[in-house]
């Protein structure tokens, strides 16, 4: 059976930054080679290779986020003149082309904002909070009816929780934790039987060797049967 | 839409038609030119630099294309040629000129942020098309040309997010 790929933001970025194809030397991502690698075994069957729509959106603004800064450092307060323009064009056209070129190999997939929302809010958060060593209040377990009044009554608990959360490291940004909610719906919705990995190189979903990163991928795993891993380890274990 | 455009498209289709490269036709195409001209000069007057720089993109390209398609259609009727060289490029002219009507219509209703997707789109396919007919430079020759503190500056940046 064909595993899943669900491919997160930093992977399709790294895939899609290497700037001149045929160079000796060339500069490109430090994870491209094993990035662009995972995608190539989409379109040859190995992988069912996926993405969803934020992923895509979120991708394309960091990339051309990382361009405006490379302006702004590269230029100052000087005001681009029409050779400037060729250069940083130059720039964004390869980008984009290797960008499409990659989204192109990849199924995106629609998800149901609600059901997402859920999920982050029911189900990630709570997760990441939990290895924050923070524990939710008791009414985020409640059930509708009973949700929406026990969560009025446990207003104030609800600000404390989350003003705890706020500021610990371990706790994904809003954007990270939907991309990390939508790919355990698509799983949940389309695909409870294959092994389904979400590729990632952001230590937030595939950890890193320090405690308390190194339990993230574990206790994905553990929650959702979401296999948080980087490209190269994906490669190897689908083969 | 654009007038310059839409009268370039009637005269492809008239030269597609009498399988004829007219005069007609030819000064369209320069009109065609001159108007991405006109647009190039408005895209960097977008205060958001990226908007700026892919509207820059897209009628640099359009431009420099349809600039080389004269050239190659001119070419060709000096050697008085059957239409073999309009064929090979009408599909080109006519996607470069469904890119300058777009691009005219997102800057003339100021929607250029709901039209960026697809005149990028036109745009790739455009400058792919003609790198594969050696019209334009191909993307990795420009990027060559690139300082490369420049291109170390923008990997740099793209990898600020990987954690």
């Amino acid at each position: 059976m064909q595993s899943i790929v669900f491919f997160e933001t930093t992977v399709l970025i790294a895939a899609s930054i290497r700037e001149i194809e045929h160079s000796p030397t060339p500069i490109e991502h430090a994870y491209y080679d094993s990035s662009k690698g995972l995608i190539r075994l989409a379109p040859k069957g190995k992988i069912i290779g996926i993405i969803s729509y934020t992923v895509e959106e979120q991708a394309e603004r960091r990339l051309d986020k990382a361009l405006k800064d490379t302006i702004e450092e590269c230029m100052g307060n000087r005001k681009l003149i029409d050779a400037d323009y060729k250069t940083f064009s130059a720039i964004l056209d390869k980008v984009g082309r290797n960008f499409k070129e990659n989204v192109q190999c990849l199924d995106r997939l629609a998800t149901s904002l609600e059901q997402v929302r859920d999920v982050k809010t029911r189900e990630v958060l709570p997760m990441y909070g939990e290895l924050a060593g923070e524990r939710p209040p008791i009414a985020w377990t409640y059930t509708p009816p009973l949700k929406p009044i026990a969560m009025q009554v446990t207003k104030l608990q609800w600000e404390r929780y989350f003003d705890s959360l706020r500021w610990k490291e371990i706790i994904p940004d809003e954007i990270d934790m939907e991309i990390l909610s939508e790919a355990i719906c698509i799983k949940r919705d389309r695909f409870s039987g294959p092994r389904f990995f979400l590729a990632s190189i952001d230590k937030h979903f595939s950890g890193s060797p320090k405690e308390p990163w190194n339990q993230i991928p574990i206790k994905i795993e553990e929650q959702f049967q979401v296999l948080c891993n980087y490209p190269n380890e994906i490669i190897e274990l689908v083969r | 839409m654009g007038p310059v455009f839409v009268k370039l498209r009637e005269q492809l289709d008239e030269a597609i038609t009498h399988e004829k490269i007219s005069e007609d036709f030819l000064v369209a195409c320069e009109n065609g030119v001159k108007e991405f001209s006109s647009l190039k000069d408005g895209s960097k007057k977008y205060p958001e630099m990226i908007v700026s720089l892919k509207l820059y993109s897209a009628t640099d390209s359009g431009e420099v294309i349809l600039k080389n398609c004269i050239s190659e259609l001119r070419a060709a009727v000096g050697r008085g040629e059957n239409p073999a060289t309009l064929n090979e490029l009408s599909g080109l002219i006519s996607e470069v000129c469904d890119l300058g009507e777009e691009i005219k219509i997102a800057m003339e209703q100021n929607d250029v942020s709901g039209r960026l997707r697809s005149i990028r789109k036109r745009t790739f396919w455009a400058q792919e098309e003609a790198e594969k007919i050696s019209l334009i430079e191909d993307i990795d020759t420009r990027l060559s040309l690139v300082p490369e503190r420049v291109r170390k500056t923008f990997v740099k940046y793209s990898m600020q997010r990987s954690k």
